[in-house]
Parts: structure tokens; C-alpha cells; sequence
């Protein structure tokens, strides 16, 4: 379905305050042959990002302690995790949402609810524009 | 006695104006010479006769042809008695003739002057000569050595109102003269006797305070000559009665004083434009004295960009025309700028000929100012009324504000969060040369003690204490007035406009007035918007959330259902598989429906948009009829797709998506089994056309046009119970519309309708969008 060869070493960070989403991208991504670190909220995926510079993350936007954003803003203000590609998920439908993803230096984002073929095709364009 | 008869009847030949006076005069020469010649004859002297006859021609001629005569009368009387004294025979009668020509030809020559000297006065003092010689008349009176009247003429009884015969032997100087020159009369009349000079006899003395003898004051010119006769003396006095040249005088000066002392600006100037006189009240509305603008051209009021005023009134003047209240501006010698009101008139010299403007300039810069502030305010009150945004125009106010004060500088400021600072968002300066830039730049902060004045506020920065923020940067600049007009909503003064100029200028009430007028549109025009902006604000917030709430469960029911099928799938039964797809058909069903909710909100609230990106319209289409088409299946429509490849373009493939599912799906619903839907996209001038037809139930004509109002459900839906909201075409109405496209209806009831869209077809934006995203998510595309 999804991933060349190399998925499987490659760790993919995905960060959602609602669990049952959360386990939903999760078991898609893992499906697909890739390796996943989990987050509940924005302070943990920013925690993890800086501890295991993950090749890809996805984030929710609205979660509690900091919103997907400002994880972003605060990786692209690291030297190890400024080029680190990072996928938006919303379930917002206001345009300056997204239009606001994109400044704060996100590669893309995707709403809710969201084909889970897309997504994967997403993330390994973005992983081989790297 | 009868000498001086004859004295004062050949004296008077000037007053004698008509030819019987004269040939009366005549006659009594004629007859005196006629007797002075048998008294001679009779003494029997020929050389006497001689001087006498030659005499006699010279003084007739004296009579017609008046002064020019008498001065030669005078030289042939002393060359006769000159004659007669070196033959030795001076007699009586000689010395008779002497006696009687030297006084005649004194006193005519004294009147010959005394008409070239009113003559000359009256040209100088621009009074009509002809008129003045009307009014002039010359009484005699003579007087002994006591001073008391022997004589008189018709004048002078005239003049001072004494009949002759009352008024000889009275005292002339007591009854006919104010006491000083009673007094000269007197004390030289005493010098002549005593044998001494009198220098104040023989001379004309001006403005001699005279009275009637009703008490009436008289002012006169006279002149007194003294003549011995015989052993005594007599004093012949010639009295002008110059009451009527002064009253002529007096109003010429009350006309020039009311003129000089006008508050009117009168003056002229000659075709040259050279200024010819200039009185108080043009000294005070030009700033120029007399002094300083006679002589010299009127240009030097006239501000540089109106060069062609002066010839305009000119020109008009020169035609022999009048201008009234011509409005025009001046420049006063401190550089100010007048608003005047003109009225100019041609002057003519005494030929007729047109040789000045005289004008008259009032200042009507209160008047033009008031104006200003009117128009002012409506400006202002119309761009605040157009304005989506009045914070918008703030700057756009201050301008107009400053335009119609006329003052030269203004800055907008803004109080910045905290409550003590106000940083400086815009500043204005009035264009022109002199005019003083705004001694604060855009980001300016000023920290202030408190906070920032809440109330409009007129005051001098250089004063002490002043409350103007700034006041000692803006009195430094010499900026000597400010006017403080904050905006202030619900006690809280969010910022302000201030006004300066250089002039240090008292309250001005109606400026004041039309500044707080403007300040309190622009408050609550504000006000409002902050009230509307901030319940935008919430509701905005509250459909974020909504949406996110709703959204975020109907994420996972879906996702879950899908991942139910896609790895669970092989161990449900046949049955069980359907019943998943009911759950996740009717999820999405619920998804779309919160969409075009949320769409609907923001139509109302003109927040919807689109994010185009590059998409092929084709593409789009051919999705939705892929996932219309199980639907149409399902309901037993025939649904057929004609596509035209239209190449990349510019758009929103959401949202287009959506305009192709809802036409679809709503062609679908209304077509009855066995019916036909057909899609068609083609190219046409430059616009993609899309067209949904179906023989479906159709739509009564009178009810098409309310088609695509907000939850407007056809009459020929409700009655066949179908379901729907009627979001549907309003939201593709808002679609397309956001594309610059149109959307059209054309339908026969019972027969079918047809949807038709027209889009312009834009080049992709040239921005690329992520590659991902080039591809329109099938979320929504799915039925």
C-alpha cells in the first residue's frame, strides 16, 4: 500500500490530543511500514522531536499546552529540526488556519476527516523532495 | 464826501456784472471826467487838459477790460503827477486824479489776485471751479479811524445781515468780528495812526471767524487797506465769505476721513496696477501702510498663483465695467492668506477718461472659514460613511480636518496597549512652502505620566502644564496651538487626532464644533465596528468550534469505519460489510452537511472565500460524476458526462468539487426514474461553461429567481415531500461568484432544468502550491 524499502527505519512523529485519532494515523502509518513516536499533546511532541529528530511529523493543530503551531515554530528555531518536514492535520475549515500552518513554516497540512492514502502519498512526497 | 461815493462806485466794477451796471459806471466817469475837464478849461491849462484826456480813455478801458489795466492806470496816474510836478504846476486836481486812480488800481489789482488765488485753490482742492465762483461773493466795508462802518455794499449787508442804514456808525470790529481779529484790527489801525507799519493790514487773512448779526458764525477771508483821505484816514475792508468753501472743505475732509478711517479696505490703483491710495482699512487687512504700497504695484498682495487677477479687474474697469463682491484671496505682508470680496468701480478724470479702479475689498475670511468647516465636515462625514473600516480613514480625516482649519501639521496616535504610552501612526503636513513639517514621525512614542487626555482639548504646548501629550517637543517646533481631539469608546481613549499650527490663536468655537462633530461620528462609527468586529469575533469562534467539535468525532467514525473495511473487511460477513458502509456513507453525509453550514455562516457574514490553486476543471468534474454516479445508478438515471479538456487553470478544487457534487446530486434527487442527468464542461470565449440538465420535475418559472436565496426550498420539492435544507445553491451561488463566474437557471416545469455555470478561465497562480496538493481531496468528493 504504502513506503519503499527504507520506510521501516525511518521515524515519523505524530502528535494528537484525541487518543482515537491519534491511534487511528498511528496504526495507518504503522501499517505502511513506518516507525512512530507518539504525542498527546504539543509540549510532548515538541519534547520528542528534539530528542529523536524524527524524519517526518504529523500534527494536529488544536492541542492543549501548545497548539501545533507553535511546535512548529519552535522546531524551525532549531538548527537540527529546521528542515524536518511537518504535516498539518485540522479539522478547522477557516482558510487563514491554514494560510497560518504555511507561515509558521509547515509543509503541508491536510483536514479532517482525511484519506488515509492521501495521506501516506503526502508524506512520501515530502520525504523525497528532502 | 462824494469821493468816496465815486471810490466805491468805480471800485466796484468786478461785482457789477451786468451791461447796465457797467454803462452806469460808465456814465459816472464820463460825467466826473466831464466835469473835472470845464473845471480845467476854466483855469485855462492846456498842458492839464492833455493828461486829462488821456486819462479819461485809459480808466473806460480799465472798466471793460478790468485788472490787467489797473496796474498801467496806476503808473499813467503817478507819470501825470510826475508830469505836472516838472512843468512845476502841481495843482489840486492832479493830485485829485492821483487820489483817485492809485487806490483803483491798488484795489483791483488786489481783487484780480484774489480771483487767480481762489482760482488756484479751488482746482487744488478738486472743487468745481464754476460752481465755487457761483457761491463767491465779495462785500466791502469801510470803516473810519474808530473802526465804525461808513460804508458798505449790498454783500455785506447781505453777508452779515445789516441793513445799510442800521449799520453805519456801529463799530464793525465788535459787531461783525470774533474778538482776535477784532483785536488786529484795532491794534494796526492804532500802528497807521500812530504812523507806523501795520503789518497786518494788506494782506489776505484766511478763515477770520465772522458773525452774523443773528449770532450765525461766518468764516470769511479779508483783507483791510488802509487809505488816508484828505486829513484822515479810512480803512477799506474786503471780506470773502469762504463759510460755503469751507462747508465744501469740511465735507471733502469728512468724505476723506471716512474713507481714510474705514474699516473697509478702500484704495485705487491706476491701469498700471500702481497703487494710488490706500487707506487705515486697507493698512489693516493688507498689513502694508500707505506709505509702503503708494507707488508701487498691487501685485504685491496678489498671491503667485493667481497672476492674472489684477489684469482681469483691469480689463473689466478699462471697459468702463463694475465688479462686485469678486471673491478672491490675498496675500497680507506677514504671508497670510485673506479671503476678500472685491468691488471695484472706474474712475474718470474731468475729460471722462477712465484712469483708476477704485475698490473696495472686504475680508470675508470668516465667513470663506465657516464655509471651509462645513465642507470640512461633510467630507469628513462622507468618507467615514464610505468607509468599510473608519479606523481606515483616520488618515484621510486628519487631512480633510487640517484642510478645512487650514492648519499646517497633524499626527494620528494610537495608544499602545499599555496605558501610559501613545505611539504616532500617521502625521500630515499641509503642502505649501511655508508650511511647518509635524514635529513627531510615524512611530513616535510618547510615555506619558497617565493616561492620555479622554477629552477634546484646545491649548498652547508652550504654556505651562500644558495636557498635551508632547507639548514641549511640539512647543519646540514652534508649534504655538494644538487642538487634542481623542477618539474615546466606552471610557477607554483608544488614541487621538491632533491638529497644531504655528499662530498662537484663541478657542475657535466653530472650529471646535466641527472638529468634536467629526470626532464623534468617527467614535461611534468606531464604536460600532468594535462592537460588530468583536461579535464577528465570537461568532467566528464560535463556528470554529462547532465545526472542530462536530468534525473531529465524524473523523474518527470514518476513519475507523475505513479501517474496519480495509483490515477487517475479509472476516465480516456480506451483510456486516454493508452495514459499514451505511455508517460511513451517512458520517460523510453528516460531514458535508457541517460544511455547508459553516459555508453558509461566512456567505452571510461576507467572509466566504476560496483558495485557488492550479487545477484542471475537467479533472474536478469527472470526480464528482465518478462519485455521483452509484447514486444515479441507484435511482435508475441514466447519468451521462461530456467533458472537453480545458488544460491547467486558476481555482478552488473544494469548492468547485462542491458546485459539481451539489448540482449533481440535486438533478439526481429531482429526476424521477428513468430519467437522465447530463454533466457537460466546454470552452466558450474564454470561460469554462459547465451545464447540469436533467428531465427532472422542473421549477415554476415565477419561483427561479428566489432559487438561490438562502434556505429556499422549490414548491415543486416541498410538495413531493424530497428531502433537502436548500443550502445547496446558494452555497454553488457563492462558489462560483468567489471564482468571478456567474450561475444561471433555465427550466420548464414537468420537463427539466438546466443549471448553467459560467466560469472565467484564469491562468494558475503563479505561487506553486504543494505538490500534494494539487490533487482535490476525494473526502468530500465521495458520496
Amino acid at each position: 500500500m504504502a513506503g519503499d524499502g527504507d520506510a521501516g527505519r525511518e521515524l515519523i512523529l505524530v502528535a494528537d490530543d484525541d487518543e482515537d485519532i491519534l491511534n487511528l494515523v498511528c496504526f495507518r502509518l504503522e501499517q505502511a511500514g513506518w516507525e512512530v513516536a507518539r504525542a498527546a499533546d504539543g509540549a510532548e511532541a515538541a519534547a520528542i522531536a528534539n530528542e529523536r529528530r524524527p524524519a517526518l511529523c504529523v500534527f494536529d493543530v488544536q492541542m492543549p499546552e501548545m497548539t501545533g503551531y507553535q511546535v512548529v515554530e519552535k522546531m524551525r528555531a532549531d538548527d537540527g529540526l529546521k528542515e524536518t518536514p511537518v504535516i498539518l492535520l485540522t479539522a478547522s475549515v477557516q482558510e487563514r488556519d491554514m494560510a497560518k500552518g504555511f507561515e509558521v513554516g509547515a509543509d503541508d497540512y491536510m483536514r479532517k476527516p482525511f484519506d488515509p492514502n492521501e495521506l501516506l502519498s503526502r508524506i512520501e512526497a515530502l520525504l523525497r523532495r528532502r | 464826501m462824494y469821493y468816496t461815493v465815486t471810490v466805491r462806485e468805480t471800485f466796484d466794477p468786478i461785482a457789477a456784472k451786468t451791461r447796465r451796471q457797467r454803462a452806469q459806471i460808465a456814465v459816472i466817469i464820463i460825467v466826473l471826467f466831464a466835469a473835472i475837464l470845464v473845471l480845467r478849461l476854466s483855469l485855462a491849462d492846456p498842458q492839464a487838459s492833455v493828461g486829462l484826456l488821456y486819462g479819461l480813455p485809459v480808466s473806460i478801458a480799465a472798466l471793460y477790460f478790468r485788472t490787467r489795466i489797473a496796474v498801467a492806470s496806476a503808473v499813467l496816474a503817478v507819470g501825470l503827477v510826475g508830469v505836472a510836478a516838472l512843468d512845476g504846476k502841481t495843482e489840486a486836481w492832479t493830485l485829485l486824479l492821483a487820489a483817485v486812480f492809485i487806490p483803483y488800481a491798488l484795489m483791483a489789482n488786489l481783487v484780480a489776485d484774489r480771483m487767480r488765488r481762489v482760482a488756484t485753490t479751488s482746482h487744488e482742492a478738486e472743487v468745481n471751479l464754476a460752481e465755487l465762483i457761483e457761491t463767491v461773493r465779495e462785500s466791502y466795508v469801510r470803516v473810519d479811524v474808530r473802526g465804525r462802518i461808513v460804508d458798505l455794499n449790498e454783500d455785506a449787508e447781505e453777508l452779515f445781515g445789516w441793513a445799510r442804514d442800521e449799520a453805519l456808525g456801529i463799530h464793525f470790529a465788535d459787531a461783525m468780528l470774533a474778538a482776535e481779529p477784532a483785536d488786529e484790527l484795532r491794534r494796526n489801525i492804532a500802528l497807521v495812526l500812530a504812523g507806523e507799519p501795520a503789518p497786518w493790514f494788506r494782506q489776505w487773512h484766511d478763515e477770520i471767524e465772522a458773525r452774523r448779526r443773528n449770532g450765525d458764525p461766518l468764516t470769511v477771508e479779508f483783507l483791510v487797506a488802509p487809505l488816508r483821505e484828505g486829513s484822515g484816514w479810512r480803512f477799506n475792508i474786503f471780506i470773502f465769505d469762504i463759510s460755503e468753501r469751507a462747508r465744501t472743505w469740511q465735507e471733502h475732509a469728512r468724505m476723506a476721513a471716512i474713507v481714510q478711517f474705514s474699516a473697509d479696505a478702500i484704495f485705487s490703483y491706476n491701469l498700471h496696477g500702481k497703487v494710488t491710495s490706500w487707506n487705515y482699512g486697507a493698512e489693516r487687512l493688507y498689513g502694508y501702510t500707505a506709505e509702503e504700497m503708494i507707488g508701487n504695484s498691487i501685485s504685491m498682495i496678489v498671491p503667485p498663483d493667481r497672476p492674472t487677477d489684477i489684469e482681469w479687474i483691469l480689463s473689466r474697469i478699462r471697459n468702463g465695467n463694475r465688479i462686485e463682491d469678486f471673491e478672491t484671496m490675498r496675500t497680507t505682508k506677514r504671508g497670510r492668506l485673506v479671503d476678500v470680496a472685491l468691488t471695484a468701480s472706474p474712475v474718470r478724470d474731468q475729460n471722462g477718461d477712465i484712469v483708476e479702479a477704485a475698490l473696495v475689498a472686504r475680508d470675508v475670511s470668516e465667513r470663506k472659514r465657516q464655509d471651509r468647516y462645513r465642507q470640512g465636515q461633510h467630507s469628513a462625514t462622507r468618507v467615514l460613511a464610505e468607509a468599510a473600516d473608519p479606523a481606515e480613514v483616520i488618515g484621510e480625516l486628519l487631512a480633510i480636518l487640517g484642510d478645512s482649519v487650514g492648519w499646517p501639521c497633524g499626527a494620528i496616535w494610537y495608544r499602545d496597549g499599555e496605558d501610559t504610552r501613545l505611539r504616532c501612526v500617521d502625521i500630515w503636513t499641509r503642502p505649501g512652502v511655508d508650511s511647518p513639517s509635524c514635529p513627531f514621525e510615524r512611530g513616535t512614542a510618547l510615555d506619558l505620566d497617565g493616561p492620555p487626555p479622554p477629552e477634546l482639548i484646545w491649548d498652547h504646548p508652550a504654556d505651562e502644564g500644558s495636557p498635551i501629550p508632547g507639548a514641549t517637543v511640539t512647543a519646540e517646533a514652534g508649534l504655538q496651538t494644538v487642538l487634542w481631539v481623542p477618539v474615546t469608546i466606552e471610557g477607554t481613549t483608544l488614541g487621538a487626532v491632533e491638529l497644531m499650527t504655528r499662530r498662537r490663536l484663541e478657542r475657535d468655537e466653530p472650529m471646535i464644533m466641527m472638529t468634536s462633530a467629526v470626532s464623534s461620528l468617527l467614535t461611534e462609527l468606531m464604536r460600532r465596528r468594535h462592537a460588530e468586529s468583536e461579535a464577528e469575533r465570537l461568532k467566528d469562534e464560535f463556528f470554529g468550534m462547532v465545526s472542530h467539535e462536530m468534525r473531529t468525532p465524524l473523523t474518527s467514525i470514518i476513519g475507523y469505519a475505513e479501517l474496519l473495511a480495509d483490515f477487517e473487511g475479509e472476516n465480516l460477513s456480506e451483510q456486516g460489510r454493508g452495514f459499514l458502509g451505511v455508517i460511513e456513507r451517512n458520517a460523510r453525509r453528516e460531514m458535508r452537511l457541517v460544511g455547508d453550514l459553516l459555508a453558509l455562516v461566512r456567505i452571510e457574514a461576507g467572509t466566504f472565500s476560496v483558495e485557488p490553486e492550479s487545477i484542471e476543471l475537467t479533472e474536478v468534474a469527472r470526480q464528482a460524476a465518478d462519485a455521483a454516479a452509484p447514486r444515479a445508478e441507484q435511482q435508475k438515471v441514466t447519468l451521462t458526462a461530456s467533458l472537453e479538456p480545458l488544460g491547467v487553470n486558476s481555482g478552488d478544487p473544494h469548492r468547485l468539487g462542491q458546485v459539481f457534487d451539489n448540482l449533481l446530486s440535486n438533478a439526481i434527487k429531482f429526476t424521477p426514474d428513468g430519467g437522465r442527468v447530463d454533466l457537460r464542461v466546454a470552452r466558450q470565449d474564454g470561460a469554462a461553461i459547465v451545464e447540469v440538465s436533467d428531465s427532472g420535475i422542473g421549477i415554476p418559472e415565477a419561483e427561479q429567481k428566489r432559487l438561490f436565496d438562502r434556505l429556499y426550498r422549490a414548491s415543486s420539492a416541498t410538495d413531493r415531500h424530497i428531502p433537502g435544507l436548500g443550502l445547496g445553491l446558494t452555497i454553488v451561488r457563492a462558489i462560483v461568484e468567489a471564482h468571478g463566474g456567474t450561475v444561471s437557471v433555465e427550466s420548464i416545469e414537468g420537463e427539466g432544468t438546466t443549471f448553467r455555470v459560467e466560469l472565467p478561465l484564469r491562468p494558475p497562480p503563479s505561487k506553486p502550491t504543494s505538490e500534494p496538493g494539487a490533487q482535490p481531496s476525494t473526502v468530500e468528493a465521495t458520496l
